[in-house]
């Protein structure tokens, strides 16, 4: 088996940093000192002390318990999203490759027009138009994301499709569907983890730039990217309500994709090991 | 001083994650200049590794010991500038596989001269002529187009001469070949031995030819040496051995052709992480004893020709 | 000669299903959004309250009663003919604001775009060339670190220090050099990242190649034979991959617009966002579109001239 100790050190304080995130997230309610959405307008614009962990924002609100709280949308709504571009992505994906043929070109033809749209134009006008919400910005994410998925689940499909063992399997009377359940989808799944651990990544920057444009959480949600938007008129004379928003996007950006990179090594080790055996 | 090219005790292994692939295993070996020198053996045997250890070619994870010996200068122990210095102008290696041996960016003509214009600083012109000169020596009908041409729009058999081109434009006094025939059919194998046996008549080159293919050893080879597992199981005196060989799996290799038994040797080599125990190729011998499970024999000189088999012993 | 045609007109041809996609997704924007062009068009003057059967008359006069596939065909015919519609806030034809505002965009897409290729390619190719020492472990993960960084947060941050403390740069306007530099480090950092990684891993790639032992064989420097078979060799795949990171360089630029008071084509759709100016959103998909698909093209031929195999007629 591989050796877990053998990893950098990088992987493993990512893999801290997503842990914490995590918790923090799971249980705001129970950490957070403050409500996120309380004003206190005795206590605006305050820096570090010892009754606001992270100081206040300009209408009095705890930052750090608002912090928490933008843990928590930012990452379920990610993960939330990056699942349905999957499901859709993948199925659609895995259809094209195994068939092939008539449906594999209509569903080319698709992802072809897809991908010539520029992702956050469209997420912009389609939460524009739309109104932002979170079925718009499902919408958006997923219409603009999915069609980079399909591309990638069938070219490993093809790969396996030729295997000979998919070709003994059918002779027994497998039927398509069993086949793709089966022995499609698991030979992918190594593949498939990582893109969605990728996909979480960019899904969180993606949301934090539309919340900042106000087309995506609205205030006074406590989320990041509204956290900066608030932040960007004081940022001349308090520059800390700016950093700790920032900066949680981008330890938990950083920490994701470290972790899908060190899912990377582990595969590709893993394969190696099982390919000196054949 | 001479201008053999002397390997002491050389041992040549590579880590992977599976386990240490012994490649080459302990070889006592001597090329003697001025002759076409043939290493035989089948995939694995290890003399393809053994030729690109001559000038360190060898990838990142190899580990070489001892000594390669070349008018009386270690190479193993050069640093890689000397050792470019050494590469391509006095000891030229010629790579397998011409369809991927190629830049595919990059014209013929351009990777011809390449070595040539940087290591004897020659003007572009004067390159670009000493290419067209070379594609002509190597029967190439239409040299200027030729050497404008990318490897993709020539033949497989152009291609080769092509790399023999390239492999002889600085006249080097070493030419190590790896597998030139192989995967090419018989008619441009027989052109490419040709190549090799003109090479020998016209220069001052030294030859020594890697390859699996016995016809080509047998047509144009002084000496040949036989290896198996990283071991010498038999050298010497190519028409000796060819018309009587001494060492089993000599005689199993030669058995195999085509025109002669056409019988296959029983059994496959070795894995190269766990070798067998003494003789390496025991496990396929039909003739091994008891002595030859436990201890590897030495090489006993016969007749003029090195044996490694307790038969001779 | 005749293959390079050949692929010219096969990747002509292939732009138009993505073209019509885009003109369809506009319309479907359209179709969505919450307000009746009608009711817009009869209260343009802000006081009167049309009443149903006023509205009514007026859908039928401009035929939205019409089945769906006859309305998007006309106003298909109405694209070609370059007519985008008329902005409702501004009561302009949008084309022709679009057009004032692309070059802005274009401009700043495309300092972007070189500042990415100058800055990645040469760091990617150093990071091959020491791949497995301390430096090159510290720039990977350097970069991912980078391309985590929200473009946005960038900017502000950019502002604060080259602005407010430091008073080097201009915090918005455009037409001069200076004005520029904030915006396109913001923009260009998250790409810089990817690309990076891309070139080191692509540059890598190649150097496992069989020719590559060829060159070494030779007695070539390990830095010449980079210089000259390795680079060339690797920049094919990336090139190819060029044509996305502009796609993400022209939508990522509506927020640093945004920021900077960049008159472009993003700043333009947040305000046609905030007026609920729907046919202006419409037209910005349609002309961003464009752009990326037009952009792209030009990428897939230059990558059809790179590749001699394409160039010459191979077999």
């Amino acid at each position: 088996m591989v050796n877990i100790k053998q990893f950098p050190v990088i992987y493993k304080i990512a893999a801290f940093i997503l842990v914490l995130m995590l918790s923090g997230a799971i249980f705001a309610p129970v950490i957070a000192p403050y409500d996120p959405n309380q004003v206190l307008p005795d206590e605006t614009l305050q820096s570090y002390s010892g009754t606001h962990l992270l100081g206040t924002d300009a209408l009095g609100r705890d930052i750090f318990s608002r912090i928490l709280y933008g843990a928590r949308v930012s990452i379920s709504f990610a993960v939330a999203a990056a699942l349905c571009t999957m499901i859709f992505g993948v199925s659609l994906g895995m259809i094209s490759g195994y068939f092939g043929g008539t449906i594999d070109t209509i569903i080319q033809l698709l992802v072809n027009i897809f991908q010539g749209l520029p992702g956050m134009s469209m997420m912009i006008a389609i939460a524009g138009v739309m109104g932002p919400s979170t079925v718009s910005l499902l919408l958006a994410v997923t219409l603009t994301s999915w069609s980079g998925f399909s591309r990638i689940v069938r070219g490993e499909v093809l790969k396996i499709r030729e295997e000979n063992y998919i070709e003994g399997v059918r002779s027994l009377g497998a039927s398509d569907f069993y086949i793709l359940v089966h022995y499609i989808l698991p030979n992918i799944f190594n593949s498939l983890i990582i893109l969605f651990t990728v996909r979480i990544g960019t899904v969180v920057l993606s949301i934090a730039s539309l919340s900042f444009l106000g087309l995506g959480m609205q205030p006074p949600e406590a989320d990041w990217g509204v956290m900066i938007n608030d932040a960007k008129i004081y940022f001349r004379s308090y520059p800390n309500l700016l950093l700790a928003p920032g900066l949680c996007i981008l330890a938990l950006c950083a920490s994701i994709n470290l972790i899908g990179d060190a899912l990377r090594d582990l595969f590709s080790i893993q394969q190696d090991i099982n390919k000196q055996y054949l | 001083m001479d201008n053999n090219i002397y390997l002491e005790n050389v041992t040549i292994s590579f880590t992977t994650k599976a386990g240490i692939v012994q490649a080459v295993n302990h070889v006592d070996m001597t090329f003697n200049s001025g002759e076409i020198t043939g290493m035989i053996g089948e995939t694995g045997s290890g003399k393809s590794v053994l030729g690109m250890s001559v000038l360190r070619l060898l990838a990142a994870n190899s580990m070489i010991t001892g000594s390669i010996i070349y008018k009386n200068i270690d190479l193993l122990q050069l640093t890689e500038k000397e050792l470019n210095q050494i590469r391509g102008k006095i000891i030229s290696f010629i790579p397998q596989n011409p369809d991927t041996a190629f830049d595919p960016t990059m014209t013929i003509g351009k990777q011809i001269i390449e070595g040539y214009l940087y290591h004897d600083k020659k003007s572009k012109t004067a390159g670009i002529s000493h290419g067209i000169e070379q594609l002509q020596n190597y029967s190439f009908h239409e040299p200027k187009k030729n050497f404008n041409s990318y490897p993709f729009q020539l033949s497989g058999g152009m291609r080769q001469r092509a790399l023999c081109a390239m492999g002889t434009a600085l006249s080097p006094e070493w030419i190590i070949a790896d597998e030139p025939t192989k995967g090419l059919d018989a008619i441009i194998r027989q052109e490419v031995s040709q190549v090799f046996y003109d090479l020998k008549k016209t220069t001052n080159s030294s030859i020594i030819l890697i390859t699996h293919d016995l016809r080509l050893v047998q047509r144009i080879c002084d000496t040949v040496i036989v290896l198996y597992a990283g071991t010498v199981l038999e050298q010497g005196p190519a028409g000796n051995i060819f018309d009587e060989p001494l060492h089993p799996y000599t005689c199993g290799l030669i058995n195999a052709q085509p025109h002669k038994k056409l019988l296959p040797l029983s059994g496959m080599p070795p894995n190269l992480i766990y070798l067998p125990a003494g003789c390496k190729f025991h496990p396929r011998c039909s003739l091994r004893k008891n002595i030859c499970c436990l201890t590897e024999p030495a090489l006993q000189n016969v007749n003029g020709r090195w044996v490694r088999c307790w038969k001779y012993a | 000669m005749n293959d390079f045609l050949f692929y010219l007109v096969k990747k002509i041809l292939m732009i138009i299903p993505v073209l019509l996609g885009i003109t369809i997704a506009a319309f479907i924007l359209g179709i969505i959004s919450p307000s009746d062009p009608a009711a817009v068009l009869l209260n343009m003057d802000g006081v009167s309250i049309p009443s149903i059967q006023e509205i009514a008359n007026k859908r039928h006069e401009l035929g939205l009663d019409r089945p769906y596939i006859i309305q998007y065909l006309s106003w298909l015919l109405q694209i070609l003919h370059g007519d985008l519609g008329v902005s409702y806030i501004t009561q302009r034809p949008i084309w022709d604001e679009l057009m004032l505002r692309l070059p802005v965009t274009i401009s700043l897409a495309s300092f972007t775009l070189l500042l990415v290729m100058f800055t990645a390619i040469p760091l990617g190719v150093f990071m091959a060339y020491k791949n497995n020492s301390k430096s090159d472990f510290v720039l990977r993960t350097a970069a991912l670190i980078v391309t985590s960084i929200p473009a946005f947060w960038l900017a502000i941050l950019f502002m604060w220090i080259f602005s407010e403390e430091l008073h080097l740069l201009p915090t918005s306007g455009y037409g001069t050099f200076a004005q520029m530099i904030m915006p396109s480090f913001a923009l260009a950092a998250g790409t810089i990242g990817t690309l990076v990684r891309l070139q080191r891993a692509t540059l890598l790639e190649v150097l496992e190649q069989h020719f590559i032992l060829t060159a070494k064989a030779k007695g070539l420097p390990f830095p010449m034979i980079i210089w000259k078979h390795g680079l060339l060799n690797s920049l094919i795949p990336v090139i190819t991959l060029l044509g996305n990171y502009f796609g993400a360089i022209i939508s990522g630029s509506a927020v640093i617009e945004s920021i900077f008071s960049l008159p472009g084509l993003g700043s333009y759709v947040l305000e046609a966002i905030r007026g609920r100016d729907y046919p202006a959103i419409q037209g910005y998909v349609i002309f961003t579109g464009l752009v990326f698909v037009l952009f792209n093209l030009l990428v897939d031929i230059s990558y059809l001239l790179l590749n001699p195999k394409i160039r010459l007629g191979g077999k």
